[in-house]
C-alpha cells in the first residue's frame, strides 16, 4: 500500500557528501546488483516454479496491518500480494546488497499505522538502547543537525545472515572488490595510452590474477562475476558457482523473511508470511551435491535452482 | 724537403709497426687465453703427482720399484712427448687430406663438422694433454724437482693409449671421414640433446627463451642435415649406402621424437610459431575493452606447428628412396623399409594413423614412380624380384600400423584414464607429462590444469569432479579412435586402390598383384579388431554425464560397410588378376598369387552363394572357373613321371582344382533350392553350358569322369579335400535353419523329422543335422554332368547313384504342406 501523506521522520535518510566518495568500481556495483537480484520471483512470477506462492497467515485485520507493512518496503504500489512481497523482500534485500545492512526508523503516524522509513546506515552507531546517527559536516546544511539520536524501539535493523558472513565480512567483500581495477593498473594503463609497453609486467597474468582474486573474495557467496567465457574455469565449476550463488541467494531470501515475521511479531501483528514453492538452501545444497556426483545435467541443476 | 718526407715516412713506418706490434700482441694475447685451462690442468695435474708421489715411496719400496737415473727419467718422459706430437701432426695431416678433398667445396655448416666430430677432438685434446704433461714433468725436474716415480707407470699406459687408438680407431676413422655422413652422428646426438631439454623436467623446459633457443639450435642441425643429403644425393659414391644409413638415422630419430612429444608442452615455442586472430565477437571482454580504450586491434594467439621437424626430414628419406630406386638399389631400399615400418608403427602407436597414411601416401607415390614405370607394349614384362619385394614392403606397412593400432587400443581402458588422472598433481608443471597420456591428450590436459588450479587458489581444493575431467579425456580419445579407425578403413582402401590401379595402369600385373596380396591380409586385420574397436567406443563413450558435450559420431556399421565393399571390389580385383596372371609364366622365386587369387575366388564364390549375392557371384564366377580349368592344364602339362602310381597321385594333384569348381557348383545348385534364387544356379550353369559348347569335338567328360573316380575311389584323403569339406560344414550349418516338424506314425512310438521345404534336394542335404555323405561333386554329377551328352553313360561311382535314388524318392513324397498328414 502506498503512502498518501509525508511522515515526518528523525532521521538523515542520506549523506551525498559522503556518496561522492564511493568510487564506482565495476567489480562491487556487479556484486552488488547480482547479489539483491532475482531474490524474489521479479514481478512476483515465476514459470519454473509452479506451486510457489505467499500467503499472510493471520486474521484479516491483522493481515491487512502486514500488508500494509510489508507496502512500506516496496518500492510501487502493489494490489498483488505476491507481488507486494515480492518487491518488498527485493528491496530489502537491494538495501543489504549495498550496505551489508538495512535499518529502517519505524514511525508510527497519527492513527496509529505503523510506517517504515529506510535510510542511510553510514555513521549509524548503537550504544545500549540508542542508535547515534553522526551527521558529516558537508551534510549539516542539508539536515539542519549534526547529531540524530532514536532510541533502539525505533529502529528495525536487518543485517546479512551470519551464515554468509554477516555485515561486517561483507563489508570486507565490498572494500576488497573495490581494491583493483580489471582494467589493468593506472600505471599501466597510461603507458599504453603513451604508447609504451611495460616490459616487467605481464597484463594477462594481471588479468588471471585479478579474476581469482575477487573469486577469492566472493567464495562465500559463489559469485562468478557475470563470466560466461569459460576462459579460465571448466563448464562444471562454473555452473557449480552458479548453483552456489544460487544458495547463497536462497539463503539471504531465507533470513529476510525470517526478519520480517519477528518484525511483525515485534509491532504486535499477529501474522506471518510464508513463502513456499521456491527452492530452500536445503534444496539446493541437494541439487549441488547431484552435480558433483555426476547425476544432474548442468541445465538441469541450473533450472531446478533458479527462480 | 726531404728531410721532412724522410722523417714522416719514418714516423709512418713506426707508427704502423706499433700498430701491427699491438695487434700481433694481443693475438698473442687471446692465443695465450684460450690456452691457459689446457695449461693450467697439465701443470696442476704435473704438480699433484708431485705432492703425491713421496707418500707412495713405501709402496714402491715393497714391490721393489727402482726409480732411474735422471738421464733415463728425462728421455723416457721426451720420448713420450715426442710421441705425442708425431701422432697430432699425422692426425691433423689425415684431415687436412680429407678436408681437402671431400669438404673443400662443401657449405661452412657440414665443413664444421669436421671440426665438432667428438670423438677426434677428444683425442686430439688427449694427446695434447699427454705431450705437454711430459714436457712438465721434465722442467719441474730440471727446476730441482725429485724425480716423480708415479710418472713413469702413469706416461707408460697414457702413451699406450694413445699409440694403440691410433692405430685401432683414429687412423682408420681419417678415411671414414671420406664419407661426411659418417659426421652426422653428432647431429643426432645435438638434436636429441634439444628434445630433451624441452621435455618435460628437462633443464628450464617451461621457460620459452630456453625453449626458443633450443628450437633455433634444432633448426641449425636440421639444415646442417638439408645441406649434408644435398651433397650425399649429389655424390655418385655416396648416394647409395652412406644415405640410406643417413636416412636411416633419421628415422631412429623421428622414432624417439614421436614418443618424446608426450612430454613436450604444446605451447612449447620449440615449435615453430603460428598466429591466430581472435573474433572480434567472441573475445572476452577484458581483450575486446582493452583494444578499444587503447585504439589498437586485438592481440593475435600464437599457436604452432608441431610437425615441423617431421616436415623437414621426411623429404629427406623420400628422397634417399627415389635416388636408390632410380640407380636400382633395391636391397639398401628394402633395408630402409623396416626403419619406415618401424616409424610408422611408432606413429601408429602414438595414434597417428591420419599422418601415417599421409606419409605412406607421399612413399609410394614416390616408390611406384620409379619401379613401375610404363611397360612398353600390352604384354606385361617380367618384374625384377626386388621390385616385387618393395611392393610387398610398401603394402605391409598398412598391415603394420593396423596391428600397431590394435596394440595400442587394446591398453586403451577408461578405468586406466581414471586411475592416472587420479594421480595428476596438478600443481606440479610436470606431472601430466610424466604419466603416459598420449601426445593428442595433452591440449586437453593443459587447458584443464589452469583451470583446475585456478579451483584450487580460490576454493582451497579442487571443485571439478574426477569423473567430469575423465569425460573430457575419454572425449578426446573417443574422438582420436574415431579418426584413426575411419583412416584404417577409408584411407587404408584409398591407398590399396591408388596403389593397384597405379600398377595395372601401368601394366605391371605382379606389382599389383603383390599389392592385392598384402591388402588381403589387411583387411583380415582390420575384420578383426572392429570388435575391439566397438567395445572400446562403448568403454570410452557409454558412461557420459556431461549433458550436450560434443562427441565425435562412431558409425561401427558404417566402417564395416565401406570394409565390406573394398573387400569385396578387391576380390572381383583378385579373381580377374588370377586369370591374367595364370596366362603368364611366373618367374623364379616370385610367390604364387595366381594360386592364391584363385584360392580366394573359390572362398568367395561359395560365400557368395552362402549369402544369396548374386552379383558377387557373377562378377566373379566366370573368371574362377576359366581359373581353375587354366590352373588344371597348368598342373598337367608339368606331369613328367613314368610310374604309374606316381603319375595317378600328380593327376591327382592337378584334377583337385576340377574337383573345387565342380563341388562349388553343385552347392550353387543346392544353394538356388535353398534361397529359392534360380540366378544362383543359372550363372553358374551357364558358364559350364558355355565350356561344353566350345568342346563339342573333343567332350571333356571323361576328363572329369576321372578326376572323379580316382580321388573319390581311393581310400585316402584327397589333395584340398579338407578345404572341401569345410565348405560341407558350412552348408550343413546353414540348413539347421530350414524349418522342421516332427511326425510320428500312428501305433509306433518313434517318430520322424520332417523339413519343411520344396526342394527335394534341400530335404535330402537337411535331413540329417550332422552332414550328408554326399557332397557339391554329387550333387553337380547328379544335377548336371550326368545329365549332359555323353555324360549319362560315364560312371561316376556308387555315391552318385545312391544320390540320384534319394532325390528320385524324395521328389515323389507329398508336398511340404500335405505331409503333416502323416500323423493322422
Amino acid at each position: 500500500m502506498r503512502r498518501r501523506f509525508k511522515i515526518a521522520h528523525n532521521v538523515a535518510t542520506h549523506f551525498p557528501s559522503l556518496s561522492r566518495d564511493l568510487d564506482m568500481n565495476l567489480n562491487a556495483r556487479m556484486f552488488t546488483e547480482d547479489v539483491s537480484l532475482a531474490v524474489m520471483p521479479i514481478g512476483g512470477k515465476t514459470d519454473r516454479h509452479k506451486e510457489f506462492t505467499v500467503t499472510l497467515d493471520g486474521s484479516p485485520d491483522a493481515c491487512a496491518r502486514a500488508s500494509a507493512l510489508l507496502g512500506e518496503f516496496s518500492k510501487f504500489d502493489r494490489r498483488d500480494r505476491t507481488r507486494l512481497v515480492c518487491d518488498a523482500v527485493g528491496e530489502i534485500a537491494k538495501h543489504l546488497a549495498w550496505e551489508g545492512c538495512a535499518v529502517y526508523e519505524i514511525v508510527p503516524d497519527q492513527s496509529n499505522i505503523v510506517h517504515v522509513h529506510s535510510f542511510t546506515s553510514q555513521r549509524l552507531v548503537k550504544f545500549s538502547k540508542w542508535y547515534f546517527q553522526f551527521i558529516p559536516r558537508g551534510d549539516w546544511e542539508l539536515w539542519g543537525k549534526k547529531l540524530v539520536i532514536i532510541p533502539a524501539s525505533s529502529i528495525w535493523h536487518i543485517e546479512m545472515p551470519t551464515v554468509l558472513g554477516g555485515h561486517k565480512d561483507y563489508m570486507t567483500t565490498l572494500k576488497k572488490l573495490r581494491r583493483y581495477e580489471n582494467l589493468g593498473p593506472p600505471f599501466w594503463r597510461q603507458n599504453l595510452a603513451r604508447g609504451e609497453q611495460a616490459k616487467d609486467f605481464d597484463f594477462q597474468r594481471y588479468v588471471s590474477s585479478s579474476e581469482m582474486y575477487y573469486r577469492q573474495v566472493t567464495r562465500t557467496w559463489g559469485w562468478n562475476r557475470r563470466d560466461g567465457t569459460q576462459e579460465r574455469t571448466t563448464e562444471f565449476y562454473y555452473f557449480y558457482k552458479k548453483v552456489h550463488f544460487r544458495w547463497a541467494r536462497a539463503v539471504l531470501r531465507e533470513h529476510i523473511i525470517t526478519e520480517i515475521n519477528i518484525l511483525f511479531l515485534r509491532l504486535g501483528i499477529d501474522c506471518k508470511l510464508i513463502v513456499i514453492g521456491l527452492p530452500t538452501p536445503d534444496e539446493v545444497e541437494k541439487v549441488r551435491a547431484e552435480l558433483l556426483s555426476g547425476n544432474i545435467s548442468f541445465s538441469k541443476a541450473a533450472d531446478r535452482v533458479s527462480i | 724537403m726531404r728531410v721532412i718526407h724522410g722523417t714522416r715516412v719514418t714516423s709512418f713506418g713506426v707508427r704502423y709497426s706499433a700498430k701491427e706490434g699491438k695487434s700481433n700482441f694481443h693475438s698473442l694475447r687471446e692465443f695465450i687465453n684460450r690456452t691457459q685451462w689446457s695449461l693450467f690442468v697439465a701443470i696442476g695435474f704435473a704438480l699433484l703427482l708431485q705432492y703425491l708421489d713421496p707418500s707412495l715411496y713405501i709402496y714402491y719400496q715393497k714391490v721393489n720399484f727402482k726409480i732411474p737415473d735422471d738421464g733415463d727419467y728425462v728421455t723416457l718422459l721426451a720420448t713420450i712427448s715426442g710421441i705425442g706430437g708425431v701422432f697430432i701432426g699425422l692426425y691433423y695431416a689425415g684431415i687436412t687430406g680429407v678436408g681437402s678433398a671431400i669438404y673443400a667445396s662443401v657449405p661452412n655448416n657440414v665443413r664444421d663438422l669436421l671440426t665438432q666430430d667428438r670423438s677426434g677432438n677428444v683425442y686430439m685434446r688427449f694427446l695434447s694433454f699427454l705431450t705437454f704433461l711430459g714436457l712438465a714433468l721434465i722442467a719441474l725436474r730440471i727446476s730441482g724437482q725429485p724425480r716423480i716415480f708415479l710418472a713413469i707407470p702413469f706416461m707408460t699406459i697414457a702413451a699406450g693409449v694413445g699409440i694403440i687408438s691410433f692405430v685401432n680407431d683414429f687412423g682408420r676413422r681419417t678415411f671414414y671421414l671420406f664419407d661426411p655422413t659418417s659426421l652426422s652422428n653428432h647431429i643426432f646426438e645435438q638434436l636429441q640433446h634439444w628434445v630433451g631439454m624441452i621435455k618435460a623436467d628437462g633443464y628450464q623446459w617451461l621457460d620459452k627463451p630456453f625453449q626458443k633457443h633450443a628450437y633455433r639450435q634444432a633448426s641449425t642441425n636440421l639444415d646442417t642435415l638439408e645441406t649434408l643429403a644435398e651433397i650425399t644425393s649429389k655424390g655418385l659414391h655416396l648416394n647409395g649406402k652412406p644415405f640410406i644409413e643417413l636416412s636411416k638415422n633419421l628415422l631412429r630419430f623421428l622414432r624417439y621424437y614421436e614418443y618424446a612429444k608426450r612430454s613436450i608442452p604444446t605451447d612449447s615455442a620449440w615449435y615453430e610459431p603460428r598466429y591466430q586472430h581472435h573474433d572480434w565477437y567472441r573475445a572476452d571482454d577484458t581483450r575486446v575493452s582493452i583494444a578499444h580504450q587503447t585504439g589498437t586491434t586485438l592481440q593475435p594467439v600464437v599457436t604452432n606447428d608441431k610437425e615441423w621437424i617431421e616436415d623437414r626430414i621426411t623429404p629427406i628419406v623420400i628422397r634417399c628412396i627415389e635416388i636408390n630406386l632410380t640407380e636400382a638399389r633395391y636391397a639398401e631400399v628394402i633395408g630402409l623399409f623396416g626403419y619406415i615400418d618401424a616409424y610408422l608403427k611408432r606413429l601408429t602407436l602414438e595414434g597417428g594413423v591420419t599422418k601415417a597414411f599421409a606419409l605412406i601416401e607421399v612413399l609410394t607415390s614416390a616408390v611406384l614412380g620409379k619401379i613401375a614405370i610404363e611397360a612398353d607394349g600390352d604384354t606385361a614384362k617380367p618384374e625384377v624380384l626386388e621390385k616385387l619385394a618393395i611392393v610387398e614392403w610398401l603394402a605391409l606397412i598398412p598391415v603394420t600400423m593396423a596391428l600397431g593400432y590394435r596394440e595400442a587400443l587394446e591398453k586403451l581402458d577408461r578405468n586406466d584414464i581414471e586411475n592416472r588422472m587420479s594421480s595428476v598433481r596438478w600443481n606440479k608443471e610436470s606431472s601430466i607429462y610424466s604419466l603416459g597420456f598420449n601426445a593428442y591428450t595433452l591440449e586437453q590436459l593443459e587447458g584443464l590444469k589452469p583451470r583446475l588450479l585456478f579451483e584450487k587458489m580460490v576454493e582451497n581444493n579442487v571443485v571439478t569432479p574426477l569423473w567430469y575431467q575423465v569425460e573430457l579425456l575419454c572425449k578426446v580419445e573417443a574422438a582420436q579412435l574415431e579418426e584413426n579407425t575411419s583412416a584404417l578403413v577409408l584411407k587404408g582402401a584409398d591407398f590399396y586402390r591408388a596403389s593397384i590401379a597405379k600398377a595395372l595402369s601401368q601394366n605391371h600385373p605382379w606389382l599389383a598383384a603383390a599389392a592385392m596380396s598384402r591388402e588381403w591380409e589387411y583387411w583380415h586385420k582390420v575384420e578383426d579388431q572392429l570388435e575391439l574397436w566397438q567395445s572400446k567406443w562403448a568403454n570410452l563413450s557409454d558412461d557420459r554425464r556431461i549433458v550436450g558435450l560434443s562427441w565425435s559420431e562412431f558409425d561401427i556399421e558404417a566402417l564395416r560397410k565401406n570394409s565390406s565393399q573394398r573387400q569385396e571390389e578387391l576380390l572381383k580385383l583378385m579373381s580377374k588378376q588370377s586369370t591374367l596372371l595364370a596366362l603368364n609364366s611366373r618367374p623364379d622365386g616370385f610367390p604364387d598369387f595366381a594360386g592364391q587369387f584363385l584360392h580366394t575366388s573359390g572362398e568367395v564364390v561359395f560365400e557368395a552363394l552362402l549369402n544369396n549375392n548374386v552379383e558377387l557371384l557373377k562378377s566373379v564366377f566366370a573368371s574362377y572357373f576359366l581359373g581353375c580349368l587354366m590352373q588344371f592344364d597348368s598342373h598337367r602339362s608339368k606331369i613328367k613321371s613314368v610310374v604309374d602310381w606316381q603319375l595317378q597321385q600328380e593327376f591327382k594333384i592337378a584334377a583337385a582344382v576340377l574337383l573345387d569348381v565342380m563341388c562349388v557348383s553343385g552347392y550353387a545348385r543346392l544353394l538356388a533350392d535353398y534361397h529359392g534364387n534360380e540366378s544362383l544356379w543359372s550363372d553358374v550353369s551357364s558358364v559350364w553350358d558355355g565350356y561344353f559348347a566350345s568342346k563339342v569335338e573333343q567332350s571333356p567328360m571323361p576328363l572329369f569322369c576321372a578326376a572323379v573316380t580316382l580321388t573319390e575311389g581311393a581310400f585316402e584323403i584327397a589333395h584340398r579335400s579338407i578345404l572341401r569339406t569345410s565348405w560341407e560344414q558350412e552348408i550343413n550349418h546353414k540348413l539347421r535353419d530350414v524349418p522342421r516338424h516332427e511326425v510320428s506314425y500312428r501305433g509306433s512310438f518313434s517318430s520322424d523329422t520332417v523339413i519343411d521345404h520344396d526342394s527335394a534336394l534341400v530335404r535330402i542335404f537337411a535331413q540329417d543335422l550332422h552332414g550328408s555323405f554326399n557332397d557339391g561333386i554329387d550333387i553337380f554329377i547328379v544335377t548336371y554332368l550326368s545329365k549332359l551328352e555323353g555324360g549319362k553313360e560315364m560312371d561316376f561311382g556308387w555315391q552318385m547313384k545312391g544320390l540320384q535314388e534319394s532325390i528320385e524318392r524324395e521328389s515323389q513324397k507329398m508336398p511340404v504342406g500335405d505331409s503333416n498328414g502323416a500323423d493322422q
